[in-house]
C-alpha cells in the first residue's frame, strides 16, 4: 500500500528565517500521528504546506500519492484542514454554512442536506442547526469547524491545534471526536503543543524544534528508545518504622512534622534492599526517591520479574511493584532539552 | 430544481453573499439613505426652479428644459454615488476574508479562484443594481416633464451599471493584493483617480502628435471621440466648430456604416475594461498567477482592439455608404490615419506591464533559449518576461490588421494600398440622415457635397508600424534590463513608466516652452520627440506642412519613423549587453524547487 502522505526533505524559508528545515514522515492510512513541537518550531508551516497553502521552498511532498504543488486541486479534494485560528462568518446559520463549505467542494444540492445532518451529529451540534454562528461558545465554533472540515469526506484530516484555547470540557469532547473520527479510518495529522492532549489517541508521534523533526515514529518505540533504561519502581515495607513510610505521609499532615523528613530516609531495610539490587546483573542503578526505590532496569525486555524474586528471596517485604510510566511530557523535555540550552 | 436553479450557477459564495447582504437591517438603511439623498436633490431643484418661475415671471425655462436639468442631476448624483458605494463594497470582499481567518479555508475547497472573485463581484453589482432600479420612480418624475427619451434613460443607465461594474472590479483588484481592507480601501478611492492622471498624460502624449498649433483640433477631436467611448459626450456648442460635423457624424452611433445602438460602445468598453480587472483580481489570488496570465492577455488584446474598433469605425463611418451630413467637410483636415494615435498610446502606455518581470535562475541558465520560448502559442500564455515582446507585437499587429480591414469593412479593400488620391472623388451618399442632437432628440439633415476625405497612404502606414514595433522592442529590451537589474518586478515597472512618460512628457513641455518664447535654441529635451513613436503619425498626417513649424530637433527634417527606428534598435543592442553580466549573476543563484514549474504548467 503506497503511504498515505510522504514528506521528503521539505524545507520552508521566509525571507530571513528557515521555519522547516529537511523534514521527513511517511504516513499510512488509517495513522494518527501526532505532531509536537512549541509555538514557532515550524508545526503550522509544514501542514500548510501538505495543505497546499504554502510553496515549499525545497523538497517533495505528496499526499495519496498526489505532489502537494503540482496538483493543488487534487489534494484539496481528499484533504481537510483545521485551522490554528479561525474565524466564522457572520449573519449566518450552522446549517447556511455548513452548506455553504458542502458547495464549495461540489457536493450536489440533493444530497447536501443528508450529510449536513451527518457531520452535525457526529459534532454533536444538531441542536444549533439554525442558531447563528456567531452565538456558537468557542468549543462549539472548533466543533462547527471540525464539522464543515468533513463535509466532503476527506480521507486525511490536517488539524492544527484543535484544542488550543478550550476550557478542559471541550478539550475532552474534540478529543472523543478525534477517537471518532480515528475509528471511521482518517489519516489525521494533530498538532499539539500540549502532549497529554495526543498521547491517548495517537500512533505515532514526532517533535519538532526550530523546524527540525528531532524525532519521529511509532509512539511506543519511541518511548522505548528515549527512555533507554526504563525504570522500576519499587515500594517495600520498612521494618523499622512502621507504619510504612506511605502511612507516613498521612500522618504528617495530621500530626508533628516526622523529623529529617521524608525524601531520602535510608532505613536498614532498604538499605539492604539497594545492596541487593545493586548486585544483579540487569540493574544499572538504583536511587531512593519519593518514597520509592528507582532501579533503572537495563536487562532483558520482559524480565522485570527476576528483580522481583530477587528480593523476595532474601525475605524483603515488596509492596509494590512496576514500570514507571514514562510520559511524553517527560520525553519531549529531554529531547529538546539539547536544542534549547 | 426549478427552471430558475437550472440557470442560475451553483455559486455557494454569491449564494451566501446575497443572504448575508440582505440579512439585518444595514442594507435597509442603505436603500433608504441612497433615495432620501436622490430625493434631496431633486427637492432642491425643484424648489429652485420654482422660486425662478415665480420671480421671472414668464422668462421661466419651460418642462422640457427642467425636466433635462432635473435627469442630469439625478444622473449625476447618482454617477458619484455608484463610484463611492461600489468600490466600498468590494474593495473589502476578499480582504475581510483574510481579516477573518476565513480565506484559508476557502482557499482549500474546490472552488476556483474565478468564481470566488465572481461570487463577490456579482453580489456587490446586484446589490449596486437594486438601488439604481429602485431610484427609477423617482426618475420618471423627468418624463412628466418631458425633454428626456426613454432611449436615453437605457442609455445613462447603462453607463451607471457600466460603472458600478468597472468600480466594483477596481476594488476587488486592490482587496487581492492588499492584507487589510483598510490598504485595500485607500488603494482603490486613490486609483479612482488614475483616469484623471491618464487623461492627462493622453492630452501631453497627443498633443505633441498634433504638430503646431494649427492641428490641434485633430487631437481634441480624436479625444472626443474617445471620451465618447466612456459616455462622456460633449455638446455641439463647444467650439469645435470644424469638428462638430463629424462628432455629429459619428453621435456614438455610426461605425462603418452601420448604426449602432447608442450604448453600444461605452458598454462595451466598461464591460472589457471590468472583466480584465477582475481577471487581474483572480490571478493574484492564485499561487501561481502565471498560470492565469493567458486569459488577462485575451482580455487586454479584446480591450485594445474594441477600443481601436471603435475609434477608428467612427472615422470611417465617414468613407462608408451612409455618412452623415457635413462629416466629409469636417474630415476634409482630419487624416484617417491620425485615428491610430489613440490605439498606439494605449499600446504604449501598456508596454511597461507586460515588458517588466522577473527571470529566474533556471531560466537565465539557458537564457537564449527562454527568450525563444516566449515566441511560441504556449510560451504567449505563460505571464514571463520572455513573452512580453512577441505579445506587445502582437497588440501592434492587431492594432495595424484593424487599419487595413477597415477599408474592407467600408467595400473598399484596394484604397487601403494606394495613395491617398485612391478615396478622392468619393462622395458620401447623399440623402438624409438623422442625427442625435446632445440633449437626446434627433433632427433629419441633408447631406452635402461631395469632399474627399484624406487618409493615409500605404507607405505611411508602413513607416508608422516600423516605427511603433521598433519602439515596442526598444522598450521592452529596455525593461528587460530593468528587470534583470533591479531583481524586482515593481522597481523595474516603475522605472520603465518613468522612462516612457519622460519620453512622453518631456519634449511636450520643451515644445511648448519654445514656442512661447521663439528665442535662442530650445531645451534639448525636445529630441525626445524622435523617442515618441505618435510622431511619426503627425507627420504622415501633415497635410499643410505646419508640422515642422517651431520644430528644432538635432536632425533637422529627417522623416521621424526612421530616426525613431534607428534610435530604438540602438537602445535595444545596448540593454541587451548591459543585461547580460545581470543574466550570468542571476544564472549563479540556486535554483529553487519547483521555480521551473511555476513557468512550465
Amino acid at each position: 500500500m503506497p503511504a498515505m502522505i510522504q514528506i521528503r526533505h521539505l524545507r520552508k524559508e521566509y525571507k530571513d528565517l528557515v521555519a522547516v528545515k529537511d523534514l521527513n514522515l511517511e504516513l499510512e492510512g488509517g495513522d494518527i500521528f501526532g505532531f509536537i513541537g512549541p509555538n514557532g518550531a515550524g508545526k503550522t508551516t509544514t501542514i500548510k504546506m501538505l495543505a497546499t497553502l504554502l510553496t515549499p521552498t525545497a523538497g517533495t511532498a505528496y499526499v495519496d500519492g498526489v505532489d502537494v504543488v503540482r496538483y493543488p486541486e487534487q489534494v484539496r479534494a481528499v484533504v481537510g484542514y483545521m485551522p490554528d485560528f479561525f474565524g466564522v462568518y457572520d449573519d449566518i446559520k450552522v446549517w447556511e454554512y455548513l452548506d455553504f463549505f458542502a458547495a464549495a467542494y461540489r457536493i450536489s444540492k440533493d444530497k447536501r442536506p443528508q450529510i449536513i445532518d451527518d457531520v452535525l451529529t457526529l459534532t454533536d451540534l444538531n441542536v444549533k442547526k439554525d442558531a447563528y454562528v456567531e452565538s456558537l461558545s468557542r468549543g462549539m465554533k472548533q466543533r462547527l469547524c471540525l464539522a464543515k472540515t468533513l463535509v466532503h469526506d476527506p480521507k486525511v484530516l490536517l488539524l492544527d491545534e484543535p484544542a488550543s484555547g478550550l476550557d478542559p470540557r471541550a478539550r475532552i469532547e474534540i478529543k472523543e471526536l478525534l477517537k471518532e473520527l480515528k475509528a471511521m479510518g482518517k489519516t489525521i495529522i494533530v498538532s499539539s503543543h500540549i502532549l497529554p492532549e495526543l498521547a491517548d489517541f495517537c500512533n505515532k508521534i514526532g517533535i519538532i524544534e526550530k523546524g527540525e523533526m528531532i524525532v519521529s515514529g511509532d509512539v511506543n518505540d519511541i518511548i522505548r528508545q528515549l527512555s533507554g533504561a526504563h525504570t522500576l519502581e519499587i515500594r517495600i515495607l520498612d521494618e523499622d518504622s512502621l507504619p510504612p513510610l506511605e502511612l507516613d505521609i498521612a500522618g504528617l499532615a495530621a500530626a508533628t512534622p516526622h523529623e529529617g523528613g521524608i525524601a531520602v530516609k535510608t532505613t536498614p531495610a532498604i538499605e539492604r534492599a539497594m545492596t541487593i539490587l545493586r548486585d544483579l546483573d540487569s540493574v544499572a542503578d538504583v536511587k531512593m526517591g519519593d518514597n520509592v526505590l528507582q532501579v533503572a532496569y537495563v536487562g532483558e525486555p520482559n524480565g522485570e520479574w527476576e528483580v522481583l524474586r530477587a528480593l523476595v528471596r532474601e525475605d524483603i517485604k515488596v509492596l509494590g511493584f512496576g514500570t514507571q510510566a514514562t510520559d511524553l511530557e517527560d520525553i519531549f523535555m529531554r529531547v529538546t532539552k539539547g536544542i534549547v540550552s | 430544481m426549478s427552471v430558475v436553479s437550472r440557470f442560475w450557477p451553483d455559486n455557494p459564495v454569491l449564494t451566501k453573499e446575497l443572504r448575508v447582504r440582505m440579512r439585518g437591517s444595514r442594507a435597509y438603511w442603505i436603500l433608504t439613505g441612497y433615495l432620501a439623498f436622490l430625493s434631496f436633490i431633486l427637492f432642491i431643484q425643484y424648489t429652485t426652479w420654482w422660486h425662478q418661475a415665480r420671480s421671472a415671471g414668464s422668462g421661466f425655462s419651460s418642462g422640457s428644459k427642467i425636466g433635462q436639468e432635473f435627469f442630469n442631476w439625478i444622473f449625476f448624483t447618482q454617477l458619484f454615488l455608484v463610484a463611492f458605494i461600489t468600490p466600498a463594497i468590494t474593495s473589502g470582499a476578499i480582504t475581510i476574508e483574510k481579516e477573518q481567518r476565513t480565506m484559508e479555508m476557502l482557499e482549500m475547497t474546490r472552488l476556483s479562484r474565478a468564481s470566488i472573485v465572481a461570487g463577490k463581484l456579482f453580489s456587490a453589482v446586484s446589490f449596486v443594481s437594486l438601488l439604481l432600479i429602485s431610484s427609477l420612480p423617482i426618475t420618471s418624475i423627468c418624463f412628466f416633464l418631458g425633454g428626456v427619451s426613454p432611449e436615453e434613460v437605457f442609455l445613462r443607465y447603462s453607463l451607471l451599471f457600466g460603472i458600478s461594474f468597472i468600480t466594483a472590479t477596481l476594488g476587488m483588484v486592490w482587496s487581492s493584493v492588499a492584507r487589510t481592507t483598510a490598504a485595500a480601501v485607500v488603494f482603490t478611492y486613490s486609483s479612482l483617480l488614475v483616469p484623471f492622471i491618464l487623461l492627462i498624460i493622453f492630452g501631453f502624449a497627443t498633443s505633441g502628435a498634433g504638430g503646431g498649433s494649427g492641428a490641434m483640433s485633430n487631437v481634441a477631436l480624436l479625444a472626443i471621440i474617445a471620451a465618447g467611448m466612456f459616455g462622456v459626450y460633449f455638446p455641439e456648442t463647444m467650439g469645435f466648430s470644424s469638428a462638430s460635423g463629424l462628432i455629429h457624424a459619428w453621435d456614438m452611433r455610426h461605425f462603418y456604416g452601420m448604426t449602432l445602438p447608442v450604448w453600444l460602445g461605452p458598454v462595451t468598453t466598461f464591460i472589457l475594461i471590468g472583466l480584465t480587472l477582475a481577471a487581474v483580481a483572480v490571478a493574484r489570488l492564485e499561487t501561481f498567477p502565471e498560470r492565469k496570465a493567458g486569459t488577462l492577455r485575451l482580455l487586454v488584446l479584446a480591450a485594445i482592439a474594441q477600443q481601436t474598433l471603435f475609434i477608428l469605425g467612427a472615422r470611417f463611418a465617414v468613407h462608408a455608404g451612409n455618412a452623415p451630413p457635413g462629416a466629409a467637410a469636417a474630415a476634409a483636415g482630419f487624416p484617417t490615419i491620425f485615428m491610430l494615435v489613440y490605439p498606439v498610446a494605449l499600446l504604449l502606455l501598456a508596454i511597461p506591464v507586460f515588458a517588466t518581470g522577473e527571470v529566474r535562475p533556471i531560466e537565465a541558465r539557458k537564457f537564449t533559449k527562454y527568450l525563444v520560448s516566449g515566441w511560441t502559442p504556449a510560451g504567449l500564455k505563460r505571464g514571463r518576461i520572455a513573452s512580453g515582446l512577441p505579445y506587445l507585437i502582437c497588440l501592434a499587429l492587431t492594432i495595424f490588421t484593424i487599419y487595413v480591414l477597415s477599408f474592407v469593412f467600408i467595400g473598399r479593400p484596394a484604397a487601403a494600398f494606394k495613395s491617398p488620391a485612391a478615396l478622392t472623388g468619393q462622395a458620401p451618399s447623399l440623402g438624409q440622415v438623422q442625427v442625435m442632437n446632445p440633449d437626446g432628440t434627433f433632427r433629419v439633415v441633408k447631406t452635402g457635397g461631395a469632399v474627399a476625405p484624406p487618409v493615409g497612404s500605404a507607405a505611411d502606414l508602413a513607416h508608422i508600424a516600423i516605427a511603433t514595433i521598433a519602439a515596442i522592442i526598444g522598450l521592452s529590451s529596455l525593461g528587460l534590463l530593468f528587470s534583470v537589474a533591479c531583481r524586482n518586478r515593481w522597481a523595474a515597472l516603475a522605472l520603465l513608466y518613468a522612462v516612457l512618460l519622460t519620453i512622453l512628457i518631456a519634449p511636450t513641455i520643451a515644445h511648448a516652452n519654445f514656442v512661447s518664447r521663439p528665442v535662442g535654441t530650445p531645451s534639448v529635451f525636445m529630441n525626445l520627440y524622435y523617442l515618441n513613436p505618435l510622431m511619426s503619425i503627425a507627420e504622415a498626417t501633415d497635410v499643410d506642412g505646419r508640422f515642422w513649424t517651431d520644430m528644432t530637433v538635432l536632425l533637422g527634417h529627417a522623416p521621424f519613423w526612421s530616426v525613431t527606428t534607428v534610435l530604438y534598435l540602438f537602445i535595444t543592442g545596448v540593454s541587451l549587453l548591459l543585461a547580460l553580466p545581470f543574466v550570468t549573476k542571476i544564472a549563479s543563484g540556486p535554483v529553487l524547487a519547483y521555480e521551473d514549474m511555476a513557468a512550465r504548467v
